[in-house]
């Protein structure tokens, strides 16, 4: 039967995380992060794991709570109002991801509990200067020798790549067994690796990762060769729940807007009373709710196991319009405040941008909602 | 959560997609098109065989008692049969919103007059709200209703309503010009047979007929008036519930999204299949995607009213976001389609019968754009509720 609504326990968790993160996440962090005066919060890191949210979407059996995706996209929702900082969705969703979906048994049970407490960071290093979205343009290469593999290349947008005590560096093989794309587990200070994090329009650092003849134990293949090409659905998976994200930011901008144009005096009324700025927000909303709608019911369908990947494409490029669309408005709302660095519309309006760019490139996202259309 | 329906939910989606697909032809569709009625009365009367007139209305007054789920479930399978605009819009207006505001406004006497010639189709009803001096400002109404013994005398005009299609026009009148504008207004079952009633048409850009009703000294009894005089605008807002998640629309606008999207895969421009250029591919995954998101829009808004929830904002969203995404379905298509849209289909010769696309599908959507945008509150009405309904907004 349709039910559109999150149950008791989800709405409990929406309520204590909001109050978390209302108390734990001030804007002081936001901005310390942003100017790369510190990385990130180990101590609010800890707590979250101590309430259980790093384990958020990793099964009980390997010490997570073994939410679905709609419990992650609630999640991620709040994160966006608060601007949450960290590897949380590096580690504790892309991450975490990977390992569920390609490690062995052994791999998972040591893996899995220690990104569930947070005693490792854990990311993906998957894009290369040339290639962001078709794996068979990957040129990192991985070469059997011995009984290890030597792992060359150069990626870049590594999320947190510089507080990454793992990297799942993704290569397609080299020689005897052909171009099949692997999954190894890199250690950041393992010889010949180089993590040189870089900054962001939006605050939020990326790191460039170069791979010089890294050696890599055999044991640190996650799954077995040849695995990795799957690897591409599960950041599309991970990547919804940025939408959810965005989705959270979005509503901030608007919520901001609303509430300075109810204060703002101009022309002897407050400017939310003229209608060029009502119906600016009213849009604004309108976007908001539709990203709304699209994202949960893609995380429906993901955790349902039914084909959702047009679905998860079509919420991903719905939350990006919505959140640039919501905070080009808002700033433009906010007149002069709207350019100053201080305002907190601007770190909504730079993260927008960053956001939506690390997304697939909106071409591929159309072409992922065609698919099942079959022309 | 859960986006699923019931399997009883999904037995009545068959029944009634059967029902539509054995009544309403293709020929019936191009006849009713031909003509600009958009009537069928056989097919009207069939609905009323089959009791889906009462489909809306409670058990208790004979109805089938079936919550907003199944109505919308109904709704769109018409849509999606291409049912005739003037057969759904006096099925709608008859069938779930007068119905409903004679069980919630009328006495017990109304009731048991209204309902069974409601439901059998005696009684056709077309909604007589615009005036030619008032529509988004529907509070400002002009017609006037004087009271005079056992009736009231009206004189004014409705327009835009399907007047000559019906039997009776719920009419919005003035029944205290001395009132603020919101308290002198009262709701009048008029009978459209009555002596004095004048009905002219009106053609639509898209070559439909819609009325003018012209009353001129006509008596409507005093039964006839439905809810408390001079309270008229409040009761007309307490029923405004009525389904309106704008499925149908969401549900029409995939039917032609699926007509298009066959075309372009066959059709070449410059040897090429249209379904090939990249833009054109990028314009398709835009109106895919807005026909999946409006339709989660207004599956919301029918699960907010089949669980009692507050659906005023979310119909507001629904109906802004699917109409002006129907315009820009028509807009895309018709510049990958390209001049073929430009020919007439209806009333056409043979000639342009051959080469229009889709049977003018693109041409009749073009004409169509504005009304969406239009009737049942404009895009700027709509955001207007928004902004201050929801989001608290300071009036101007």
């Amino acid at each position: 039967m349709i039910d559109l609504g999150f149950t008791e326990q989800q709405k409990l968790m929406q309520h204590t995380i909001r109050e978390f993160l209302a108390k734990e996440c001030p804007r002081e962090l936001v901005r310390d992060i942003e100017d790369n005066k510190r990385d990130y919060s180990p101590e609010m890191y800890r707590k979250m794991a101590d309430l259980g949210w790093l384990g958020l979407l990793i099964p009980e059996q390997y010490g997570g709570i073994g939410g679905d995706w709609v419990d992650g996209a609630l999640f991620y929702e709040e994160a966006g109002r608060a601007l949450l900082p960290g590897p949380h969705w590096s580690s504790a969703v892309l991450g975490s991801q990977a390992v569920l979906t390609f490690g062995n048994e052994r791999q998972r049970e040591e893996l899995l509990p220690k990104i569930a407490e947070g005693e490792i960071i854990i990311t993906v290093a998957l894009a290369e200067p040339e290639f962001r979205c078709d794996i068979t343009e990957l040129s990192t290469t991985a070469k059997a020798q011995g009984g290890s593999y030597l792992v060359n290349g150069t990626k870049i947008f590594v999320t947190s790549g510089h507080l990454a005590d793992r990297l799942i560096v993704v290569a397609r093989m080299e020689g005897g067994e052909g171009k099949a794309v692997s999954l190894f587990l890199v250690e950041p200070d393992a010889p010949g690796v180089a993590v040189t994090p870089m900054q962001t329009l939006g605050g939020e650092r990326l790191s460039e990762v170069v791979l010089d003849n890294v050696r890599v134990p055999g044991d640190s293949v996650l799954g077995s060769i040849g695995d990795g090409e799957g690897i591409e659905e599960v950041v599309d998976k991970a990547n919804l729940m940025l939408a959810a994200e965005m989705l959270g930011g979005a509503q901030v901008a608007l919520n901001l807007a609303v509430e300075y144009s109810k204060q703002r005096i101009a022309f002897d009324k407050p400017i939310g009373a003229f209608q060029a700025l009502q119906h600016k927000m009213a849009n604004m909303l309108v976007e908001i709710e539709c990203a709304r709608g699209i994202i949960y019911y893609a995380a429906w369908l993901t955790s349902q196991g039914r084909p959702a990947a047009a679905e998860r494409a079509m919420a991903q490029f719905q939350a990006g319009e919505a959140y640039g669309f919501a905070t080009r408005e808002a700033t433009q709302i906010f007149g002069g405040v709207g350019v100053m660095k201080d305002a907190d519309i601007t770190l909504h309006f730079r993260r927008a941008k960053m956001r939506q760019l690390s997304l697939a490139p909106p071409e591929v996202l159309r072409e992922r909602m065609l698919a099942p259309l079959a022309i | 959560m859960d986006f699923t329906l019931t399997e009883e939910q999904l037995a009545w989606q068959e029944e009634v997609r059967e029902f539509f697909r054995s009544t309403v032809s293709e020929e019936l569709l191009d006849r009713v098109e031909e003509d600009g009625t958009e009537w069928d009365q056989e097919l009207y009367q069939a609905l009323a065989d089959k009791k889906y007139t009462a489909i809306g209305i409670p058990e208790a007054y004979g109805g089938m008692g079936m919550g907003f789920t199944e109505l919308a479930i109904f709704n769109e399978e018409g849509a999606r049969a291409s049912l005739p605009h003037g057969v759904s819009s006096i099925f709608g207006t008859t069938c779930q919103w007068v119905a409903v505001a004679v069980i919630r406004l009328g006495t017990e006497e109304q009731k048991r007059h209204y309902l069974p010639r409601l439901i059998s189709g005696e009684y056709r009803v077309a909604l007589g709200l615009t005036e030619p001096g008032c529509g988004s400002d529907l509070a400002a109404v002009d017609l006037r209703a004087v009271q005079d013994g056992d009736d009231f005398i009206l004189n004014g005009q409705k327009i835009f309503n399907s007047g000559h299609l019906a039997t009776h026009l719920i009419t919005v009148s003035r029944t205290d010009p001395s009132a603020p504008k919101h308290k002198g207004i009262s709701l009048l079952l008029a009978d459209l047979r009555a002596e004095g009633v004048e009905i002219y048409p009106v053609i639509t850009i898209r070559g439909w007929k819609r009325t003018t009703v012209v009353f001129e000294d006509v008596r409507v009894p005093k039964t006839a008036l439905l809810g408390q005089l001079n309270r008229g605008w409040y009761d007309l807002m307490s029923v405004m519930d009525m389904e309106r998640s704008g499925m149908s629309s969401v549900a029409e606008r995939e039917v032609s999204f699926d007509k298009i999207l066959q075309y372009v895969k066959e059709a070449k421009r410059d040897g090429k299949p249209l379904a090939e250029y990249p833009a054109v591919r990028s314009a398709l995954a835009d109106m895919y995607r807005e026909i999946v998101v409006g339709r989660l829009l207004s599956q919301r808004v029918i699960w907010l009213q089949a669980t009692g929830q507050d659906a005023t904002s979310l119909a507001s969203f629904q109906k802004l976001f699917n109409s002006e995404a129907a315009e820009r379905l028509t807009l895309a298509a018709m510049d990958i389609i390209g001049p073929l849209t430009l020919l007439e289909w209806r009333n056409a010769g043979e000639t342009n019968k051959r080469w229009a696309p889709l049977k003018g599908l693109l041409n009749t959507m073009y004409k169509d754009l504005r009304i969406g945008q239009i009737y049942g509150g404009t895009s700027e009405i709509q955001r207007n509720i928004i902004a201050t309904r929801e989001l608290r907004l300071p009036r101007g």
